[in-house]
């Protein structure tokens, strides 16, 4: 389709399909929006009293009611084709129609440039009938983007692209309307409730208030404290058939010596382990079969006698039915088909009496209990390498604290040399800086990869903290702006005192943003404590990996161990936590200064 | 110690806004002068110049022989006082008072390290003259206490104590009482001046008030637009004030100016009648009157007649505002005077003290 017939007139001077689809389509979400502001108005003037304001609200009303009823009666009577023959198919109540034209840039140039000048032309009628501003201004303004429209649809013309519209309708069924019309009923209540809310300052309204900021804490707590109970749980927890478990419950077990298959505890590469035997060689010696710690499970080892010592085991206690009785018991042997050898505890007249129970003959006497022992244990799971996750702790601090020293260092000397020192293109300069906070860190992935890579830097922590020492734009832009409060008397001082910029700097204004720093300082740690991206792009050896990144160890080795995941991730949030009730106030600061909420 | 001078000074802000305007002035070596005028008249911007702190765009500076254009404020070997102090918040009192004189005598860590023995007789020596001048201010008792600690004269005191301990050769002051309440401000105007008996600095002042001006300035230079518009005593400022604005600023309540023409032997100003020696004025040529409140007086003989509009008691004197004609003229008047707001006498001029303009220039006639 050539461009000409994009914009509608195709050849017999008929007006096109498309054209008279897009007219349809606007008109029609026109309609249902105006329709929505008139039942807006019309509600608000139910509850407003009588004055002139209400007759405003109910003259708004009316006009939006009949420029919906208009737009409405326009958009469906206009004949309309979708793009594809199943778009009709559909069983539907409605079909809203929707359209998207593909086109090259100048396209969309020409199609901003009339928005841009109906819009500045809608201005100059309002500020123009109100008195305010300059119209005159404003219609040159949107002769300009005219222009620019013009241009666009010039080069449009002249290089031939195709412009297409797709066509389609969004079904909307008896159900979804329904649904649509509820949503759009609740919403109207909540606006036309926060309105008097804002007006009566009522009891009610700061009810809603506190229960829907009660909700959202539950709501954004819940995954947490799924996470804190899960580091707690037994693996039979973690996948039950009564849906989540939020009571950690833990198996009550018995200390047990096995006659016939002991269990040594011995010393294996300078760590104690724990071994059943598996034959005893000619020599005398015993070869084991290690059991305990995890990472030692499934190697052997040969030892004497004399170098085990017998250890107790700990059994689990069930319950089950022996002979027609109700008995409790304990599993002295599991065997490879998943049944137990149980061997009868209580009542006393049966007692010591053993026998074979099916995987679901008995069942676990369980209460509820913390199972501290996943902590440690997701500690014994990784790599050895990693010194139970102490080298991964060094990584993190490391870099937390060469992080934070390259933050402030670098980005308050920019921020004082922008907010105090004169030199030539300052202001310009500062826009760049500050325009790179536009930048989605997505786009200078790659470049920045691939000057490391030239650089060498891979798989070395560099990556991680040398940028730090370059400055970040936002910080520099806060930072200045905490610059210039400080009184420049105190400057006139200390030049007058002796001090050049940067003792200046150093001495006298550092020391007066102490708490803007402070701020920047904890950002930072969360920043660098929490940071996957950076590690998953540049670390590959786990001796090279901070805490973060060696979670992703347990998500893909251990993710059928979620309790160990978990119970890991919980001790990595424990400096997290620690530095937030410590400083606390330059948390809630940071989210006063600047407005941002927690990053 | 070394006197300043100014020669040919101007500083243009943008290009076009003239804050100091060729501005002459010897400010001898020891002397204390007060540098008096409106809010941006440019007497802080001169200031400001002589410290380093603005740049001169137009003729020179001297301290004692040298030029010092071009030379940084911390090698022009001048002390400064800020209007709101200027203290380091984040220091106490003994590190803001020994802040300077540590920058200045230890130069860089380097050196304390290479030269540890001497860098400690440094510090003893700073420590000393530290202490020394808060106890000549009576701060010694404060050195421990941050300034958000002190009261406004206490911070007063401290910004004083850390311009006096460099021992500069010219000791800058930028409304240094503004910030004081009116007791204790009159309190250490005296005290300043004791200061700058005992210690002998030449001392800049700058204030908009002119009764700091006319109380402690040795001289007194009044700026008006960026224009120097006298520089004398205080005495012969008030007494001899070279133009209208002079004559107008110094003094209160301030001077009534009255329009007047020349006649054989007396003034003509319309209600009133002077009888004042007119020597080389010709007879018909317009002159503005400037009368000071106190040359208005009670008088049972020759004058003309006033009515008391409003009447403000001092104590000590009484200040009426009197309806003359159509015209309004301030009187201050003896406390003993019978006078209500409202009654009717008669008031003389005294002839003598009265001070002659010319209409057109502004400029003193004598």
């Amino acid at each position: 389709m050539a461009a000409a017939q994009a914009v509608g007139v195709s050849g017999g001077g008929r007006l096109s399909p498309d054209l008279l689809y897009l007219a349809a389509t606007v008109l029609i979400w026109v309609g249902f929006g105006a329709l929505f502001v008139a039942v807006l108005r019309g509600l608000e003037s139910l509850s407003s009293p009588a004055g002139p304001a209400r007759a405003l609200t109910v003259r708004s009303a009316i006009f939006a009611a009949l420029t919906a009823g208009l737009c409405l009666f326009v958009g469906t009577a206009i004949p309309k084709t979708p793009g594809s023959a199943d778009a009709f198919s559909a069983n539907a109540l409605l079909k809203l129609p929707i359209v998207w034209p593909i086109m090259p840039f100048a396209g969309w140039c020409a199609v901003v440039g009339i928005c841009a000048a109906g819009y500045q032309l809608f201005r100059a009628s309002v500020e123009g009938s109100i008195g305010f501003a300059k119209p005159g201004q404003r219609r040159l303004f949107a002769v300009c983007w005219l222009a620019f429209a013009l241009a666009g649809y010039g080069v449009l013309r002249w290089s031939h692209d195709d412009v297409t519209l797709v066509r389609g309708v969004i079904p909307i069924s008896a159900t979804g309307a329904a649904a649509l019309l509820a949503l759009a009923a609740a919403a109207l209540g909540i606006m036309v409730l926060a309105g008097r809310a804002v007006r009566f300052r009522n009891t009610g309204g700061k009810l809603v208030a506190h229960v829907v900021l009660l909700a959202g804490c539950v709501v954004f707590g819940l995954p947490m404290l799924w996470a804190l109970v899960t580091s707690f749980k037994e693996d039979d927890d973690i996948v039950s058939v009564n849906g989540l478990a939020w009571v950690p419950k833990r198996q009550v077990t018995v200390p047990y010596r096995d006659p016939k298959d002991p269990r040594y505890e011995f010393k294996f590469e300078g760590q104690t382990v724990q071994a059943l035997v598996i034959e005893k060689l000619p020599d005398g010696q015993l070869k084991m079969d290690i059991q305990r710690p995890q990472m030692y499970r499934g190697r052997t080892a040969v030892r004497p006698l004399s170098e085990l010592k017998e250890v107790a085991q700990n059994i689990p206690v069930v319950f089950g039915n022996y002979q027609g009785n109700r008995i409790t018991g304990r599993v002295i042997k599991e065997n490879e088909d998943g049944s137990r050898v149980v061997q009868v505890t209580d009542p006393p007249a049966e007692a010591g009496q053993v026998f074979t129970a099916k995987a679901n003959e008995v069942e676990n006497y369980r209460v509820p209990g913390l199972r501290w022992e996943n902590y440690p244990e997701s500690l014994e799971y990784l790599p050895p390498e990693s010194h139970s996750g102490l080298v991964f702790l060094k990584n993190t601090v490391l870099l937390a604290l060469l992080g934070i020293a390259g933050t402030l260092l670098s980005s308050s000397l920019v921020a004082y040399a922008f907010a105090r020192v004169k030199f030539p293109a300052r202001g310009a300069l500062f826009m760049v800086v500050v325009s790179t906070m536009m930048l989605p860190a997505a786009v200078t992935l790659m470049p920045t990869f691939l000057i490391f890579r030239q650089l060498g830097w891979i798989d070395t922590l560099y990556p991680l903290w040398v940028p730090a020492f370059f400055g970040s734009a936002f910080n520099i832009f806060l930072l200045r702006q905490f610059f210039s409060t400080i009184p420049s008397e105190l400057e006139d001082a200390s030049k007058i005192d002796g001090c050049g910029y940067l003792k200046t700097y150093w001495s006298v204004m550092l020391p007066q943003i102490k708490p803007a720093l402070a701020v920047i300082a904890i950002w930072t740690f969360l920043g660098v404590w929490n940071n996957f991206m950076g590690p998953l792009i540049y670390i590959n050896s786990p001796e090279n990996m901070p805490i973060s990144y060696a979670l992703q160890l347990y998500a893909s080795d251990r993710s059928s161990e979620p309790e160990l995941l978990m119970a890991f991730a919980m001790l990595t949030m424990i400096p997290v936590l620690a530095l937030f009730f410590t400083a606390q106030k330059y948390f809630f600061e940071g989210v006063t200064l600047t407005g941002l909420g927690g990053r | 110690m070394a006197g300043v001078a100014f020669e040919g000074v101007s500083k243009v802000y943008n290009k076009q806004v003239r804050a100091v305007d060729n501005l002459n002035l010897q400010i001898a070596d020891g002397e204390f002068l007060v540098l008096v005028g409106p809010s941006g008249c440019g007497k802080t911007t001169a200031l400001r110049m002589i410290a380093g702190l603005e740049e001169i765009t137009d003729g020179q500076i001297r301290i004692g022989d040298r030029v010092v254009n071009d030379v940084a404020p911390k090698d022009r070997d001048i002390a400064m006082v800020f209007q709101n102090y200027a203290l380091y918040p984040h220091m106490n009192v003994y590190e803001n008072i020994a802040f300077g004189v540590k920058i200045r005598e230890l130069k860089s860590w380097w050196w304390q390290l290479s030269h540890a023995g001497e860098a400690k007789r440094v510090r003893v020596s700073i420590d000393e003259r530290v202490k020394e001048v808060a106890r000549m201010l009576g701060i010694e008792g404060l050195l421990e206490r941050r300034p958000g600690q002190l009261s406004g004269g206490q911070r007063q005191r401290v910004a004083l104590a850390r311009a006096i301990v460099r021992k500069p050769k010219v000791f800058l002051m930028d409304e240094p009482l503004s910030n004081l309440d009116a007791k204790l401000r009159i309190q250490t105007r005296a005290e300043l001046v004791r200061l700058h008996r005992s210690l002998g600095v030449t001392t800049v002042y700058v204030t908009h008030d002119q009764v700091e001006a006319m109380t402690m300035g040795q001289r007194v230079a009044i700026m008006n637009d960026g224009l120097l518009q006298q520089c004398d005593e205080p005495q012969v400022v008030y007494e001899r004030p070279a133009n209208m604005f002079v004559a107008s600023f110094i003094g209160s309540p301030p001077i009534n100016f009255l329009e007047g023409t020349v006649e054989a032997g007396s003034l003509n100003c319309g209600a009133i009648k002077l009888a004042v020696k007119a020597d080389g004025l010709q007879a018909g040529q317009k002159v503005m009157v400037g009368v000071r409140p106190e040359s208005i007086y009670e008088t049972t003989g020759d004058g003309f007649e006033g009515v008391v509009d409003v009447l403000e008691h001092l104590g000590h004197e009484f200040v009426a505002y009197l309806n003359v004609g159509d015209k309004q003229l301030v009187a201050t008047l003896e406390n003993t005077t019978s006078l209500q707001a409202g009654s009717k006498a008669r008031f003389a001029i005294k002839a003598d003290r009265v001070l002659l303009f010319d209409p057109e220039s502004g400029l003193a006639i004598r």
